[in-house]
C-alpha cells in the first residue's frame, strides 16, 4: 500500500516551528499546485490548524515509494515556507499505510487534540478536505479515507460523551450560563472590572449569542476598551447598584480588596426584575461577591474554585470516555484497512483479467483462421465459450485474492500475481 | 381479558419497562440517540395499551375505566401522549429520563392490578357522557400535573447542583436550561389547571344528571373536597407565577410538594375506602 502522512503537531513540535509551517487558507491553492509538481500523480490533502500541520499523500497512481515521497513532502514543506528542513526534521512524524486510517480517525474525532474531545477539529478536517477537492487533489483513496473519517468522528460524538462538558474556566462559565438561560441572545451581561479573564469570558458569552454588554469600572478608559468591540455600554462604577436589576449575567473581576456586592444588592435587584434568575460569575481573587448572595432563590453564584472544579471534573469525564472512543476508532480503522487492501489488489486483478482476455482473443482469432468455414453462429458460440472459460478460470483466484488481501499485507500477493501472469511485461 | 388484549397489555408494559431502561442508559452517559429510542418506546407502549383497552371495550361492550388497572393505564397513555410531543416540541427530550421510570413503575403496578382484577367493569348507569368527560378531563389534568411535577423535580435537581457549584455530571449535562424547565412547568401548570377546572365542571353536570346516585351531601365527599383544594392550590400557583413572580425553585418545590401530597391523599382515601360518595349517603 502507499499511503503516507508527514506532519507535526502540538506534541511533537513547539509553536514557533509550527507557526512557520502553517498554511493560511489563502495560500492553499498555491500550496496544492506546488505539491502536485513536487509529487506528481499523488493525491494530497493538507491539514493545517493551530495545533498541527499534516500532509496526507496517496501514492497509488504515482509509482513513488513511500520513502521517496516522504523526502519530497519534507522538501515541499521546506521550500514552500522557506524554512530549512533541518529546522523541523526532528519534529516530523511519518505515518504509513495501515497506520494512516487510525491516525486520521483519531485526529478527526478530537482524540489526538490538545484538549481531548474538542469538536472544532472535525470542521477543520472537513475544510481541509474541501480545499483539497477544490484543488482537484483528492483521489479515490483519499476520498474514501476522509469520508470514513467524518463518519467515524460523528459516531464518536454521538456514541460517547467525549465532547460533553467544557474544560476551560471561561467556557465552563458560559456552559453554566446556558444551563440557566438556554439561549443567551436576549440576555444582558454586566462586566464589573476588566481583567483578562473577564474579557475572555465575555468573548465566549458573545460567541454564544449574548448581545447586550454593559461594563462598569472605576477606570472608564479601560471599561471603554473592553466594551467597544461588542458595541457595549459603559457605566460608572457607582451606578452599578442602581442598574444591577438589568443584568442577567454578571461577570465580576475587580481588584477590590473586599466584597463589592452582597445579598442586599441582589435581593433588591431580584424584586425589581420579578425574580428572574441572575447568574453571577465571580472570578476575582479576593472575591467580589459576598457568598451570602447565593442564599437567595434565583441567584446562582459561581466563583473561581467552582469553575475550576467543574472544568477538572469534565476533563476527567472526557478521559474516562477516551477508551470507548478509541475502541470505535480502532474498529472503524480495521474496516478501513480492509477496504484499502481490497483496493490495492484491484489493479492486479484487472491486469490478470486483461492479460487472460488478450490471450483468449488471440487464440480465438487463431482458431478462426484455422477453420475458415465456420458460420457466424459457430464463431459466436466459440467466442462465448472462450469467454466463459476465462471467467471460470479467474473466478477462484480472484475470490482468493480478495479474501487474502483483507487478512494481510497484499503486496506479496500482488507481486506473485504480477510474476505468474507476467503483468509487468504487459505494461 | 381476550388473548389480543392480554398480548397488547403485556407488550405495552414491556415497552414501558424498555423505555425506562433505555432512559437510564442515556442518563448514565449512553449515546444521545437513546433518548429517541426511549420516546419511541413510550409512544409504542401507549399504543399497546390503547389496543388492549380497545379490545376490552369491544369484548365488554363498555369502556373499561373503573378498575385501578384501567385508571393507571389511562393515566399512562395520556401522560405518554402529552409527554412525547411536548418534550420534543420544547426540545427537552432529555426529561424522558425522569418520565419513563415513573411510567414504567406505574405500568408494573397496572399489570399487577390487571392480573388480580381483570374482570370488573363499570356499572352501566355510570357510563354517561358527562361522566366520561369528567373522568377523561380529570385524567388529562393529572397527567399534566404529573409532567409539571417532573419538570419541577428536574428543576430542583439542577438548581441544587448549580447552587452548590457542583459539576453537572452526565445527566444534567444533557438537561434543558432552568429557564426552559420553568417555562415548560408554567405551561403545564396552566393547562393542568384548565383541564382540572373542566373536569370539575363536567363533574357538576354529572351531579345534576344523576343526583340520586350521589346522595344529597355529595359535595362533602372527601374526594370532592380534595379536588376543590387541589384546584384552588393550582390556580393560586398559576396566578402567583403569572402576576407576582413566583418562579424558580419555590414554584418548582410547591408543584412537586403539592402534587405529591394530593396523590398521597388520594391513595390514603382509596385505602380507607373513602373515595366514594357512599360515605355521605350516595350509592356509588
Amino acid at each position: 500500500m502507499s499511503l503516507l502522512v508527514a506532519g507535526l503537531n502540538h506534541a511533537s513540535c513547539p509553536l514557533e516551528v509550527r507557526e512557520r509551517l502553517a498554511f493560511p487558507a489563502d495560500s492553499l491553492a498555491a500550496a496544492y499546485q506546488r505539491l502536485a509538481a513536487t509529487v506528481p500523480g499523488a493525491g494530497a490533502v493538507i491539514l493545517s490548524t493551530c495545533n498541527r500541520v499534516e500532509i496526507y499523500l496517496s501514492l497509488y497512481d504515482s509509482g513513488l515509494a513511500a520513502s521517496a515521497a516522504q523526502e519530497k513532502a519534507v522538501g515541499f514543506l521546506a521550500d514552500f515556507h522557506g524554512v530549512p528542513a533541518d529546522c523541523f526534521r526532528d519534529n516530523l512524524y511519518v505515518i504509513e499505510d495501515d497506520a494512516v486510517p487510525g491516525h486520521l480517525f483519531r485526529v478527526a474525532s478530537g482524540l489526538d487534540s490538545l484538549v481531548v474531545g474538542e469538536t472544532q477539529i472535525h470542521g477543520q478536517v472537513h475544510d481541509a478536505y474541501l480545499a483539497a477537492r477544490a484543488a482537484d487533489s483528492v483521489d479515490k483513496v483519499l476520498n474514501g479515507l476522509f469520508q470514513r473519517a467524518f463518519s467515524v468522528a460523528k459516531a464518536v460524538r454521538t456514541d460517547t460523551a467525549i465532547g460533553e462538558g467544557k474544560v476551560s474556566v471561561s467556557s465552563v462559565a458560559v456552559d453554566l450560563a446556558v444551563s440557566i438561560f438556554g439561549d443567551l441572545a436576549a440576555r444582558t451581561v454586566f462586566v464589573v472590572g476588566s481583567g483578562d479573564m473577564a474579557g475572555l469570558t465575555v468573548r465566549h458569552l458573545v460567541e454564544h449569542g449574548a448581545q447586550r454588554i454593559t461594563v462598569a469600572n472605576r477606570d472608564m478608559a479601560r471599561a471603554t476598551r473592553l466594551a467597544q468591540p461588542y458595541g457595549g455600554e459603559v457605566i460608572a462604577f457607582d451606578a452599578l447598584g442602581d442598574r444591577l436589576h438589568e443584568a442577567d449575567i454578571i461577570v465580576s473581576s475587580t481588584a477590590a480588596p473586599g466584597f463589592i456586592l452582597d445579598r442586599s444588592h441582589f435581593a433588591a435587584a431580584l424584586r425589581r426584575r420579578a425574580h428572574q434568575p441572575m447568574f453571577v460569575i465571580d472570578i476575582a481573587v479576593p472575591r467580589d461577591i459576598n457568598p451570602d448572595a447565593a442564599t437567595l432563590d434565583n441567584v446562582y453564584l459561581c466563583d473561581i474554585d467552582g469553575l475550576q472544579k467543574s472544568a477538572q471534573a469534565n476533563l476527567e469525564a472526557r478521559r474516562r470516555e477516551f477508551d470507548r472512543a478509541l475502541e470505535i476508532v480502532e474498529r472503524k480503522a480495521a474496516n478501513c484497512r480492509e477496504w484499502l487492501r481490497r483496493l490495492s489488489v484491484e489493479p492486479a486483478i484487472a491486469g490478470m483479467a486483461k492479460k487472460l482476455d488478450a490471450i483468449r482473443e488471440r487464440e480465438v482469432e487463431r482458431t478462426f483462421a484455422e477453420l475458415p468455414d465456420l458460420t457466424d453462429d459457430e464463431r459466436e458460440a466459440i467466442r462465448r465459450m472462450s469467454d466463459r472459460l476465462v471467467r471460470r478460470i479467474l473466478d477462484r483466484p480472484i475470490a482468493h485474492f480478495k479474501h487474502e488481501a483483507t487478512r494481510e499485507d497484499p503486496s506479496a500477493l500482488v507481486h506473485l500475481a504480477r510474476r505468474l501472469f507476467g503483468l509487468d511485461e504487459a505494461r | 381479558m381476550t388473548a389480543l388484549a392480554t398480548l397488547a397489555f403485556g407488550l405495552g408494559t414491556l415497552l414501558n419497562l424498555a423505555a425506562a431502561i433505555v432512559a437510564m442508559l442515556f442518563a448514565a452517559g449512553g449515546p444521545r440517540r437513546l433518548i429517541d429510542v426511549c420516546g419511541g418506546a413510550l409512544a409504542a407502549g401507549a399504543g399497546g395499551y390503547i389496543v388492549a383497552q380497545g379490545a376490552r371495550w369491544a369484548a365488554l361492550e363498555a369502556f373499561p375505566l373503573t378498575t385501578l388497572a384501567d385508571g393507571l393505564v389511562a393515566f399512562i397513555v395520556i401522560s405518554a401522549a402529552i409527554a412525547v410531543p411536548f418534550l420534543y416540541r420544547h426540545r427537552i427530550a432529555g426529561l424522558f429520563c425522569f418520565v419513563a421510570p415513573v411510567l414504567a413503575v406505574l405500568s408494573v403496578v397496572a399489570s399487577g392490578a390487571a392480573l388480580y382484577g381483570a374482570s370488573s367493569q363499570a356499572p352501566g348507569r355510570l357510563l354517561t357522557v358527562p361522566l366520561a368527560l369528567h373522568a377523561g378531563t380529570a385524567f388529562l389534568a393529572y397527567a399534566l400535573f404529573f409532567l409539571a411535577t417532573v419538570m419541577g423535580a428536574a428543576y430542583l435537581l439542577m438548581a441544587s447542583r448549580l447552587k452548590r457549584q457542583a459539576p453537572k455530571g452526565r445527566l444534567l449535562q444533557r438537561m434543558p436550561s432552568l429557564e426552559q424547565l420553568d417555562y415548560a412547568l408554567y405551561r403545564l401548570l396552566g393547562l393542568g389547571t384548565a383541564a382540572f377546572l373542566l373536569a370539575m365542571a363536567a363533574g357538576g353536570i354529572w351531579v345534576i344528571a344523576q343526583r340520586e346516585l350521589l346522595g344529597p351531601n355529595w359535595w362533602l365527599a372527601p374526594k370532592v373536597l380534595l379536588a376543590w383544594a387541589a384546584e384552588i392550590f393550582f390556580v393560586a400557583l398559576y396566578g402567583l407565577r403569572t402576576f407576582s413572580g413566583l418562579r424558580g425553585p419555590k414554584l418548582a418545590g410547591l408543584v412537586v410538594g403539592g402534587f405529591s401530597s394530593i396523590l398521597l391523599l388520594y391513595i390514603v382515601l382509596s385505602a380507607a375506602q373513602l373515595r366514594t360518595y357512599q360515605f355521605w349517603g350516595g350509592q356509588v
